[in-house]
């Protein structure tokens, strides 16, 4: 299990990123939040994308430049596998306390 | 001089005002040629040279862009290793904003990013910087 702690908008950034496999960049990443009913701004996902980064729990690489955005490149990322222990260890930690205040994950169909 | 060589000339000019008018050609005053018979330099534009950039890569045409004042504050926003990738994700999301609300409201859209943007990466600069006051002030105390 990983010993890194992340916040309730990192966890869901990396689960967008890990559902998008292998086209997660960030115009898609605003998207499926979006879908998933959290609005959020470019500004916000770019701090918490940076941090995760740094946290070493996603990787990037640079795509070609493409002329709808202008030429300019994509950077897709995906989750490491320390990434992918901190949304498990999250996920585990929530599945836990759920029974505490009568909150079925899998007959609310999330699982 | 011969009859034909007027008409030719007459025929010459009427196709030079119709594509004058059409916008096809620009007017060129002799005046600005050199005497050598090389083309006339071409005036380099006078503008900013970080808008310079922004415009240099071709993309959208210029109403499937975003304003480009929107462009610039995020561009300064952002640290310089996110801008190409950043500024790429801005414009494409842009676009599809366009296409669903229209012209208007895209642009609203486009200002309200960049100052929902202000926050969030101010405090990344903000933390740095605290963080460094902090280190350098446990070193001057106990290390010095």
């Amino acid at each position: 299990m990983s010993d890194d702690y992340i916040g309730e908008f990192e966890e869901l950034v990396l689960l967008a990123i890990l559902k998008l496999a292998p086209d997660a960049y960030g115009t898609t990443i605003i998207e499926a939040l979006g879908d998933a009913g959290r609005k959020t701004s470019i500004g916000a996902l770019y701090a918490t994308l940076s941090r995760l980064e740094q946290k070493g729990l996603i990787s990037s690489w640079m795509a070609d430049p493409t002329a709808e955005r202008g030429g300019r490149a994509k950077k897709y990322l995906k989750v490491t596998a320390n990434g992918d222990a901190a949304v498990r260890a999250a996920h585990k930690s929530r599945r836990r306390l759920a029974p505490s205040f009568g909150y079925d994950y899998e007959s609310e169909g999330v699982i | 001089m011969k009859r034909s060589s007027v008409k030719r000339r007459a025929v010459r000019a009427r196709q030079r005002t119709r594509c004058m008018a059409s916008g096809e050609f620009k007017k060129v005053e002799i005046g600005d040629s050199p005497m050598d018979g090389s083309l006339p330099a071409i005036p380099k534009p006078k503008s900013d040279p970080i808008l310079l950039v922004l415009s240099k890569v071709s993309g959208p045409s210029e109403d499937q862009s975003p304003p480009k004042n929107a462009e610039l504050f995020l561009y300064l926003l952002l640290e310089r290793k996110d801008r190409v990738w950043a500024i790429g994700d801005f414009v494409e999301l842009y676009s599809l904003v366009l296409n669903r609300l229209g012209p208007s409201r895209a642009k609203l859209w486009a200002y309200g990013e960049v100052v929902r943007a202000v926050w969030p990466l101010a405090r990344r600069v903000i933390g740095r910087a605290t963080s460094l006051i902090a280190v350098t002030e446990w070193v001057r105390r106990h290390l010095l």
